[in-house]
Order: C-alpha cells, then sequence, then structure tokens
C-alpha cells in the first residue's frame, strides 16, 4: 500500500516547480508558419578538358535552395525547472536554384528553378534562459529525420537535419501556476542545418537561417 | 546481299538516346549491337614505334576500358594475328595499321552487314601508319597514341556514333582546332603526345549501356524528355547537354525526330542543368547522314527549368525554345 502514494507524491513534486517557473503546464501544442532562407551551395563550373590538361569552362552555376515558407506543428513538454523537450514536424516549400552564366557559346546567364518540398521530424531541447508567468526566452536546438521531394515526387532522397537558435513565448492570460488551458504566440530565429537530401554537388552540413511565427495551447 | 559502310555512316535508330552507328535492313534502321561480343584480329604488321604485339595489348586495353568502366556487357576476345588489310571485306574483322591518303583521318572504322539478315559480318578498324603512332605508357611527344584512337574506334565498332561535347574553332584552311572536349566519341582528337582519350567521360560510359545494357542499368538511371522548338516548329538535330550539378558530369544527345524530341537516358540520379546549342563544333557529317536536315541556325540557350531524374524512371518532360541566330 506504501508504493503507489510514494509514486504520486514524486510526480507532483516535479510537475510543480517546473509549472511554477518555466510557464509551461504539462503539455502545449503550437501551429504555425515558417519561413527559411537561402542555402548557398556554391559555384560549380561545367568544364571540357583542353589539350593542356586545363579545364575549359562551358559555363559556370552557382546553386542554393531555397528561400521558401511553410507550416510546423510542435509538440512540447516540459521535463525540469527550465528544461523542455518538444517534437516537431516541418513541411517547406522551397526551391533549388541554379544561377548559370559565363556560356562559352553565348547563352543568355539565367535562373533555372526547381520545385522541392522537405518534410521533417525533429526532437529538440528548449533552455529557459529567462523570463515569467507571461514571457519566456529559450535557446533551443535538435536534430532529426527529413525527406525531400523534388519535382513533386520525382526525385525523393533522405537526410538529417538540426536546429540552434532562440524561441520567445508569451501566453495571454497567464496568471496563476494552476491556470490549465492557455493560449500563446511563439516566436522562433532559427539556424538550419541540413545533411544529405537531394544532392547539390555539396557534401556535409549546409546552412541556412529560419524564423516562425507560431500559436500556443497549453494544457 | 552485303552492305558496306565505311566510317561513321549514321543513321537514327529509332528515337533513342545518344548517337549510334546504324543501317537500312528492309526500310528498318537498326542499330549496331553484337549479341554474342567482338571476336577481332589484330595486324602482324609492326609500324614505327609499335609492334604488333604492342598494338595487341592496346587493343585489348580499349576494349577491357569499355568493359569495365562503360558496360559490364560488352564481350571481346582477341583471336590472334592475321596477315590481312583491314578494311577489306574479306569476313575477318581485324585491326591494324594501313596507309591512307586523308591527312585529317587518324583512324577510321567499317562494317559489312548482311543486308538480309542483318547480322554483323565484319568490323574493321584501320589506323593511319602516314602518322607517327606510340604506345608508350606516358604517350610521346609528336606521337598520337594508340590506345586513345583505338579506343574511340572500338566505340564505333561497338555501334556508338560520335559525340558532340566539344568545342573547336574553324581555321582558315577548312580545319578546325581542338579547344577541349567532353568524350572519347568527339570526333576531333587531342593532338599528338596526348593520352587523355584513354578514359572514358560520363557521355562516353552511357552511350554503350545504351546500346549494352549492364545488369541494373535501368533501376539505377534514369531519363529526361523533352521537344526543341524554334517558333513552335520542331528542331531536328538540336544538341541537348544535361550537367549533373551534383557529379558534374555531362551527357548529351540530339533531338531526334522532326518535332524536335529528344531523349537524354542513362543518367545518374539528380538534378540537371540542361542547354541547348546547335550543332557546330565539326561538321553536321561527322554525326548524321548528309541528307539529314539538321537545323544549326539558333543560338545556344538553357532550359528555364531545372531537370530531374529519378532512379529507374524518367525525370522532367522540357520545353525548350530556341531563337534563330
Amino acid at each position: 500500500m506504501k508504493a503507489p502514494a510514494l509514486a504520486v507524491c514524486v510526480c507532483l513534486g516535479f510537475a510543480a516547480p517546473a509549472a511554477a517557473q518555466t510557464g509551461l503546464r504539462g503539455y502545449e501544442v503550437s501551429i504555425g508558419a515558417v519561413a527559411m532562407g537561402t542555402m548557398p551551395f556554391g559555384e560549380s563550373d561545367a568544364t571540357f578538358s583542353r589539350p593542356s590538361g586545363s579545364p575549359l569552362l562551358v559555363f559556370n552555376s552557382d546553386i542554393s535552395l531555397g528561400p521558401g515558407p511553410g507550416a510546423e506543428v510542435h509538440f512540447g513538454r516540459a521535463v525540469g525547472s527550465r528544461l523542455a523537450f518538444e517534437a516537431t514536424g516541418t513541411w517547406i516549400f522551397t526551391t533549388i536554384r541554379a544561377k548559370v552564366s559565363t556560356d562559352i557559346d553565348g547563352a543568355p546567364a539565367a535562373t533555372l528553378t526547381e520545385d522541392v518540398s522537405r518534410l521533417s521530424v525533429e526532437g529538440s531541447a528548449l533552455w529557459r534562459l529567462a523570463g515569467d508567468m507571461r514571457r519566456a526566452f529559450y535557446v533551443r536546438g535538435g536534430a532529426g529525420w527529413m525527406r525531400e521531394l523534388a519535382a513533386g515526387a520525382t526525385l525523393a532522397e533522405t537526410g538529417v537535419i538540426g536546429n540552434a537558435g532562440v524561441a520567445m513565448k508569451y501566453w495571454w492570460g497567464a496568471s496563476s501556476p494552476s491556470q490549465r488551458r492557455r493560449l500563446g504566440l511563439r516566436l522562433d530565429a532559427r539556424a538550419v542545418l541540413r545533411s544529405g537530401g537531394v544532392d547539390l554537388g555539396v557534401s556535409g552540413v549546409r546552412l541556412a537561417p529560419a524564423a516562425s511565427a507560431d500559436l500556443m495551447i497549453g494544457f | 546481299m552485303l552492305l558496306a559502310l565505311i566510317g561513321v555512316l549514321l543513321l537514327t535508330p529509332n528515337l533513342n538516346a545518344y548517337l549510334k552507328i546504324g543501317f537500312d535492313i528492309g526500310g528498318t534502321v537498326v542499330g549496331i549491337r553484337w549479341p554474342n561480343g567482338v571476336r577481332y584480329f589484330v595486324t602482324n604488321r609492326d609500324v614505327p614505334g609499335v609492334p604488333a604485339a604492342e598494338l595487341r595489348g592496346a587493343v585489348e586495353r580499349a576494349f577491357s576500358t569499355w568493359t569495365t568502366a562503360g558496360s559490364s556487357a560488352v564481350v571481346s576476345e582477341f583471336v590472334g594475328f592475321v596477315n590481312v588489310e583491314p578494311g577489306v571485306d574479306d569476313g575477318v574483322s581485324a585491326i591494324g595499321f594501313v596507309p591512307l591518303d586523308e591527312d585529317t583521318v587518324l583512324g577510321e572504322t567499317s562494317f559489312l552487314i548482311d543486308e538480309m539478315t542483318g547480322e554483323i559480318v565484319e568490323s574493321d578498324i584501320v589506323l593511319n601508319s602516314s602518322f607517327p603512332w606510340s604506345v608508350a605508357a606516358g604517350g610521346e611527344t609528336g606521337r598520337h597514341d594508340v590506345e586513345s584512337i583505338v579506343l574511340h574506334e572500338v566505340g564505333h565498332m561497338l555501334g556508338l556514333g560520335h559525340s558532340a561535347l566539344g568545342e573547336t574553332e574553324l581555321l582558315d584552311t577548312d580545319r578546325r582546332r581542338l579547344i577541349g572536349k567532353g568524350a572519347v566519341m568527339f570526333p576531333i582528337a587531342f593532338p599528338a603526345g596526348n593520352i587523355a582519350d584513354r578514359v572514358l567521360a560520363a557521355d562516353d560510359i552511357a552511350g554503350v549501356s545504351d546500346i549494352y545494357p549492364p545488369p541494373g542499368v535501368t533501376r539505377e538511371t534514369g531519363s529526361v524528355v523533352g521537344r526543341v522548338r524554334s517558333g513552335g516548329r520542331g528542331v531536328f538535330g538540336a544538341h541537348v547537354v544535361g550537367y549533373n550539378i551534383s557529379t558534374g558530369a555531362m551527357n548529351a544527345t540530339f533531338s531526334l525526330s522532326a518535332e524536335g524530341n529528344f531523349v537524354l537516358s542513362g543518367l545518374k540520379p539528380g538534378v540537371y542543368v540542361i542547354r541547348v546549342e546547335p550543332l557546330d563544333d565539326a561538321s553536321i557529317d561527322s554525326f548524321f547522314d548528309t541528307d539529314a536536315a539538321v537545323d544549326a541556325d539558333f543560338r545556344a540557350v538553357f532550359s528555364p527549368q531545372l531537370a530531374v531524374v529519378p532512379a529507374g524512371g524518367r525525370g522532367s518532360d522540357m520545353d525548350i525554345e530556341v531563337q534563330p541566330k
């Protein structure tokens, strides 16, 4: 008979300080819009071989991914006075761009494009830096899985995605730790790290800025 | 009845990627293909700098290059040395040196075809002994590299036509000077002493894989299709180049119908820049029959969209409009 009573006491002991200090009450879901900036992949030259062995430039291409809009959903849970974990699903609609120029036969410079969508699922940790019951500021970081689809789903490639940045949460009418249901606004600014996915000529991690605005529901 | 094809007389065996050597059997164009492999002889005639045994070695390396880098489905067998004249219709596929009158031809490949069955009776490769030759491992100044030229000619023997991945300038003498090339099958060779053409390029590999598909190639590669038009009218003979933005490899084909349709196949999955240019870096008869209505009167242009190629399927379908010069 003693064991169940002890278990309840331990749970309450963790939950109350977390709610009081982080602004998170149990769980929270947030849904919003995200804008991803440009991820540069650098320049590459299309070349032939000269008789001397040196390259002969046919044309130059400058490759980038983005910018583009998207949607995201977070599902989070506080696990301590400052720490929270969340799972995030993101769907980004962006564009591969190739600026081609200096053609050996004088073809006009152009920007060639192709649509890409990226579906990602990430796990992130948020660390509360400062705040009160209404507003709080966090640093965040995480990683996850992504799948990029080019030209519809003609080409589908899998990769790894990560994020590192800051977040601000603002709760309307949050005045008491005992308040169960609340509505809030969340703003994030972060660096998106991408590895794998549609092959654009550079192996390793590439970086792009991103920002998002979400409506939050705490429960 | 036998049909002799000398050089690289080219027809267009159906609408497909890469130019191939073809012949007309009863009104049907049939591409060169060796279903049971190539059994060849090497002539036992030495030329300065190239003993017959060294020629055999260079020929074997050339076939091996097509097999290992190009297509594992290519089969070849050296039968022996023979004392015949390559280029003569004798039923023996022979490779060797012969003095040719032409001072711009390093080598040529000929075929003898049974017009009734379409069977290849023989195919010979002639290397012009009027030029100085070398089989030195690192090449030899002032001498043409046997292995490089044989690699090109064996490409013809296997059925490939010329690639137009190259850049030349027209000289006053009505000759062309090579500025650069992106395929062994470009019709103009590197200068004497150069051995760069011992290595196949992506375009060569895709071409031979199209004729002799290695296992799994259809699952591992994909294609782009499209049309080249000028003022809404199809352009025949436009050179269509695909540049893989990841690997830097270039593959090319031509629009091979009156509607300007093209198929660029054998491509590694990925994203491609598509560029269209007129066929103006070598004589048109190096690529097509003399009566082919090749339109070279337009300016080079990039496709407005990138092409996306999946593994084992057809990717982008592109409409490319070109402007007259």
